[in-house]
């Protein structure tokens, strides 16, 4: 304190006093206001960059849960086209199986015949489903149908399986099985199978011949219902790896927002007392220098 | 015996000794609130003695002076802090603008950021769809958009403060005239043998003022009058001479650069130097924002470049390539061709068929792929600008601090000045009895000395 208090001093000590109460209860009603401890950057720079970093994989998570509900989607879907394919080779079996048994006669092969080109168009139809846009089957090769519907031959040029990412730091599922895994290997396409088991059915002239097709033709169906039997398996398991994703991706939301709260919300309780203490303490000062005497000796002597 | 005038000597002299402090207690009173007021004391002593011997008799009261109770060396050192003062000031208001900038762009240009890579993130689970095409261009426009409308803020808050700094050069200039001129009259009047306090408190007050701009410091000369230098010695004002700055335009912003005498000035303190911190930190916030946006244009350009579009056609820049110069964040915008036809936006690598979104990863990857690096900063672009906005928050948290800091050393040394010479009301009130019963004693006295001489004439007759 200096020696001599002189009026200008005392003066300046008031409204400096008077200034830091009013600048107390401003901070304090507007974290109240806010419910935020962070208004601005300068409240607490490192802070609002957190919540700035916090913010942005919260809404990466969102993004990788959009993710995540497409690749589920589009597994359903095949997983949902695989059983309409998979009863028709079940079926198809059976027809051939009756083909190969010595008590049917030569009409009732030719129906035999008839509705095995009938499973081979659903087959057809099950191979070129669609989702939206976007064939179910077709891997990466998007912009022609996996099978052609004159031919019946897979699409000359080459795919994989659709990759997407649904959580960070993870690699990508795959959204699909393609056509080549399900509808061809090393001995044909079931197309062909199914085809040359009608052939053979309807009869080539040569029964002997046509018996060994129609072998042929069953272990081929055989084949096909392991590899679907394989892609079903793929699928369910990553559609298991989707939900778990989308699990963790929900467990790390929250723990996300659970940290964004507690370095971004105000304490309502503190900043309420604080409020209060500032308050009372701007009443005290005025009230005290109202009180006090803040006569001269001038007055004194009238 | 004869009649001894000499009382009637004494009593004049101690009338007007006490007329003298009233009418300076009269004066102090007067000016109690006048900024810058230096109190006033009346300087007594004690009159020669005549005769000698047995005789040697007082003659009264000499008045010596009329002295200000003024400090030099804390007024010295209330034009350092005020020159403090004044920096961190003018820093901290040319910065808070800043602050309100970035409390805005952090949810804007943060939002067109997320919606930006997360259009891409979208097109990878879907990368024949047209749509997804169109909202990956559009969140890149509202990105360039954000991008443009922050820099616009950042910009016209360095021309504000630019604008400022003019101002100050003309207002600093203005002062270093008006005490030249308080030079030149305080010269004159106390080479004429008269007082010159109330000029003096008049310079001083100048002087504070320009050192709060300027930080400029001041010397006396013998001859009373002061040159005022800046940082470096260079002089503002010498006797009645004053030596103006000048604020000069330069390239390539425009921006002001303070000179004298055709060099650049040493502003070293004042709000001078706050101003010119400001601008320089704004201008760094202005590069920093420019090189992210030059990052993120380069990275998003390579990748898209890298793939195919839905017609299997080779990828091209996302980002359009300026005429001259490079990507910043004012001329960030997506290119007009894929504007103008959305399937050009790439999702999949060449050749891997319109199916295939594994460039639409790599972008969407981008917000949090550590491996950016933006001018000076390394990270993800996510990190990279939330580094940006905190350092634009402890700028002016820093400035902020700084200021209450040197407010509270600033208000010591005031009070140290005010204790000094300031003028207490409390205390003129006594020095106004003592001179007011001194005044009426020696009335008294002079009575009394004229009674006494009557009666002698008296006598005499």
């Amino acid at each position: 304190m200096p020696f001599r208090v002189t009026d200008a001093t005392s003066n300046s000590q008031l409204v400096e006093r008077i200034a830091e109460q009013r600048l107390r209860i401003s901070d304090a009603q507007e974290k109240v206001a806010s419910g935020k401890r962070i208004n601005r950057p300068s409240d607490d720079p490192f802070g609002a960059a957190a919540v700035i970093e916090i913010r942005n994989s919260q809404a990466a998570i969102t993004q990788f849960g959009r993710s995540a509900k497409t690749v589920d989607n589009a597994l359903s879907v095949a997983d949902g086209a695989l059983n309409s394919y998979d009863q028709a080779l079940n079926r198809a079996q059976t027809l051939v199986s009756q083909g190969l048994s010595g008590f049917s006669r030569p009409d009732g092969r030719q129906a035999l015949a008839s509705e095995l080109d009938g499973l081979r168009q659903t087959v057809l139809n099950v191979a070129n489903t669609r989702n939206g846009d976007q064939y179910v089957f077709g891997g990466t090769r998007q912009d022609v149908p996996p099978v052609d519907q004159t031919t019946e031959a897979l699409a000359a040029t080459p795919t994989a399986p659709q990759l997407i990412q649904v959580e960070a730091d993870a690699p990508p599922l795959a959204a699909g099985v393609t056509a080549e895994a399900m509808f061809a290997n090393i001995d044909g396409t079931v197309f062909q199978a199914l085809n040359d088991a009608a052939k053979a059915l309807r009869g080539t002239g040569d029964p002997v011949a046509d018996e060994s097709t129609l072998k042929t033709a069953m272990q081929q169906l055989q084949t096909f219902a392991q590899q679907s039997i394989a892609a079903h398996t793929t699928i369910g398991k990553n559609l298991d790896a989707v939900e778990a994703a989308t699990d963790r991706n929900a467990t790390a939301s929250l723990a996300l927002e659970a940290t964004a709260q507690d370095k971004e919300s105000a304490d309502f309780a503190q900043s309420s007392v604080d409020l209060v203490e500032a308050n009372r303490a701007l009443e005290a000062i005025l009230q005290s220098e109202s009180q006090t005497n803040r006569h001269s000796l001038l007055d004194l002597l009238g | 015996m004869g009649i001894n005038f000499s009382p009637f000597e004494i009593g004049q002299r101690a009338l007007r000794a006490s007329q003298l402090g009233l009418t300076v207690a009269g004066q102090n009173i007067a000016n109690v609130n006048t900024p810058g007021y230096t109190r006033q004391e009346v300087v007594l002593s004690a009159s020669p003695s005549d005769g000698s011997g047995l005789k040697l008799t007082g003659t009264g009261v000499t008045i010596e002076d009329v002295r200000s109770l003024r400090d030099q060396f804390i007024q010295t050192r209330l034009q350092t802090e005020t020159g403090i003062s004044g920096r961190l000031t003018a820093q901290r208001d040319a910065l808070t603008p800043v602050d309100a900038v970035f409390t805005q762009s952090a949810g804007d240009i943060n939002t067109a950021l997320t919606n930006f890579f997360g259009a891409f993130r979208d097109l990878e689970a879907t990368p024949t769809s047209l749509a997804l095409r169109s909202a990956a261009v559009e969140s890149g426009n509202q990105l360039g958009a954000a991008f443009g409308s922050t820099r616009a803020q950042l910009v016209n808050a360095r021309s504000d403060a630019d604008n400022q700094l003019r101002g100050t050069v003309d207002e600093a200039n203005t002062l270093a005239a008006h005490i030249a001129d308080l030079n030149n009259s305080i010269r004159k009047l106390e080479g004429g043998g008269a007082k010159a306090s109330e000029l003096r408190d008049q310079r001083d007050e100048a002087i504070n003022s320009l050192a709060e701009l300027t930080g400029a410091r001041s010397v006396e000369n013998k001859d009373g009058s002061l040159t005022i230098t800046l940082a470096d010695g260079k002089p503002l004002v010498v006797n009645d001479k004053v030596f103006n700055l000048q604020a000069t335009t330069t390239a390539p912003d425009g921006l002001a650069a303070i000179t004298l005498d055709g060099q650049p000035a040493a502003i070293s303190n004042g709000k001078l130097r706050g101003l010119l911190d400001a601008i320089g930190q704004i201008g760094s916030q202005i590069g920093g924002l420019d090189d992210l946006a030059s990052s993120i244009a380069g990275r998003v350009n390579t990748l898209h470049a890298s793939g195919a579009d839905l017609d299997g056609t080779a990828g091209t820049a996302f980002f359009a390539q300026p005429a001259s110069g490079p990507i910043t964040a004012a001329n960030l915008t997506v290119s007009a061709a894929i504007k103008a036809n959305p399937r050009l936006v790439v999702a999949g690598a060449a050749g891997a068929g319109s199916g295939d979104g594994s460039v639409a990863n790599k972008i969407a990857g981008l917000l949090k792929d550590p491996s950016s690096v933006a001018g000076a900063r390394t990270g993800s672009f996510s990190s990279i600008f939330a580094a940006q906005v905190s350092d634009a928050g402890e700028s002016v948290s820093k400035a902020g601090d700084a200021l209450t800091t040197q407010q509270v050393i600033l208000n010591q040394t005031i009070e140290q000045r005010n204790s000094a010479s300031g003028v207490s009301i409390d205390e003129e009130t006594v020095n106004l009895l003592r001179y007011q019963r001194a005044f009426e004693a020696a009335a008294r006295f002079l009575k009394v000395a004229d009674e006494i001489t009557q009666t002698v004439i008296a006598l005499g007759q």
